[in-house]
């Protein structure tokens, strides 16, 4: 586990050992810690809009001490040889940073989601781009674990989520990738709201359910 | 009693029957903490199954703080003023040279605009070891040149003048535009830079 004091830390030590500026996005429990939402997170993750630029991070990582490891989510990337878009694992003792380029497993980055962001953290050269709550929302839709349940309902509580931000971007995150974003959104909205009491409109719910059954059924006939 | 410590043990989902279980107290002391916890800021009611009162705890109130960014010296010092798109925070202290060299590689019209009221207070050694390293030292030169023609600024030493003359610099100020001036062509030969502001632009700093 890392908590915010230390992930400050880690950030300075990489802005002031890296030689060119350096930009990435940061996202899941690393963004919230920085929007005050949680205390520490279990892994760092970084998006970087650039090769090159996630080349130099691993660089100053492995220098410090950091390993690359494979992970089992990711085993399916490793069956492609050279995808450009398979992600980093870094791990020490204690800390695992995993570096994404572009796309965090089927999740795109798009002009959208950079247009999202407000708030930007400088560490000397690695300039940190925070990724907005409800864009947080929508990557943790994807996954299966209670935690992200729960720093999703923390993040409904803390921010007046714009609730029509995230079913559009699930809508174009389908046309970019194979996965039905809006069925994961649902079940995963409806699960806040029944088991963890969030406050999400009915209406938003509802909405959702039909782009969803619309969105399968496109799928079914292809 | 520290709050802080206490909101660690009972961090997240609680009810006051499950603080009373963890901390091993009474329903009247669980309540009281909890209004304390209330009170500074580290607890959040909501209801959950049954109208259940839940209270969410962290022990973490949103840390402000860091230093100037680029954005709060140019505000600082500079008559033209800027509203940054993001909440721009710097967890490192840049000097006012740092924040002109910033600017410049922001590479945004409005940001190098604002930024050339700097060079008023600029230590030049220090500004031209940074622009060397970033192999801009003419565009700065060129930009110095350009806003000493619309407002007094101190004057640049000879030596530095000619050490900037000889440095490289990038050909246009802002690259993605390739913008020229109509107004200041003959800072453009001297300097062998393109100056994307022309004598309106500059207005700003007559107001």
């Amino acid at each position: 586990m890392i908590n915010f004091e230390q992930q400050l830390e880690l950030f300075k030590f990489i802005g002031e050992n890296i030689e060119d500026k350096v930009e990435c996005l940061v996202i899941g429990g690393s963004a919230m810690m920085f929007y005050g939402a949680k205390t520490e997170t279990k892994d760092v993750d970084l998006i970087f809009m650039k090769s090159s630029d996630l080349k130099k991070v691993k660089l100053i990582l492995e220098k410090s001490g950091y390993e690359e490891k494979t992970l089992n989510i990711f085993k399916r990337y490793t069956l492609v040889k050279k995808d450009i878009y398979k992600p980093i694992w870094m791990q020490n003792k204690d800390t695992r940073i995993d570096l994404f380029f572009k796309k965090v497993i089927c999740f795109w980055i798009t002009e959208n989601i950079l247009n999202r962001i407000k708030e930007v953290h400088e560490f000397k050269n690695l300039i940190i781009k925070v990724i907005s709550p409800e864009d947080i929302i929508l990557l943790k839709c994807a996954t299966e674990r209670e935690k992200d349940r729960i720093d999703a309902f923390a993040l409904t509580k803390t921010f007046n989520i714009n609730w029509n931000i995230i079913i559009k971007e699930s809508l174009e995150q389908t046309k970019l990738g194979e996965s039905i974003f809006p069925v994961f959104l649902y079940d995963f909205l409806l699960e806040l709201k029944e088991d963890l009491k969030a406050e999400i409109p009915s209406n938003v719910l509802k909405e959702l359910l039909k782009i969803s059954e619309k969105e399968l059924e496109k799928k079914l006939r292809k | 009693m520290d709050y802080q410590e206490l909101a660690k043990r009972i961090e997240g989902f609680q009810t006051v029957f499950s603080v009373v279980k963890t901390l091993n107290i009474n329903n009247r002391t669980a309540i009281n903490y909890l209004h304390e916890l209330k009170k500074r800021g580290y607890l959040k009611v909501s209801r959950g199954r049954n109208k259940i009162r839940m209270y969410y705890i962290k022990p973490f109130i949103k840390p402000k703080g860091g230093y100037p960014s680029m954005y709060n010296i140019i505000n600082k010092y500079s008559k033209v003023k800027l509203t940054p798109r993001y909440n721009y925070i710097s967890h490192y202290q840049i000097s006012i040279e740092e924040a002109l060299i910033q600017a410049l590689n922001s590479q945004d019209f409005r940001t190098i605009l604002a930024s050339l009221g700097l060079f008023n207070y600029v230590n030049w050694s220090k500004l031209y070891k940074l622009a060397k390293k970033e192999k801009i030292a003419r565009n700065v030169g060129v930009l110095y040149d350009l806003i000493r023609k619309i407002i007094k600024i101190k004057k640049m030493d000879k030596r530095t003048r000619n050490v900037l003359l000889r440095s490289e610099g990038k050909k246009y100020i802002i690259k993605e535009f390739k913008l020229k001036s109509k107004d200041f062509g003959d800072l453009e030969k001297i300097w062998k830079v393109f100056i994307p502001f022309n004598k309106e632009d500059l207005a700003v700093y007559k107001e």
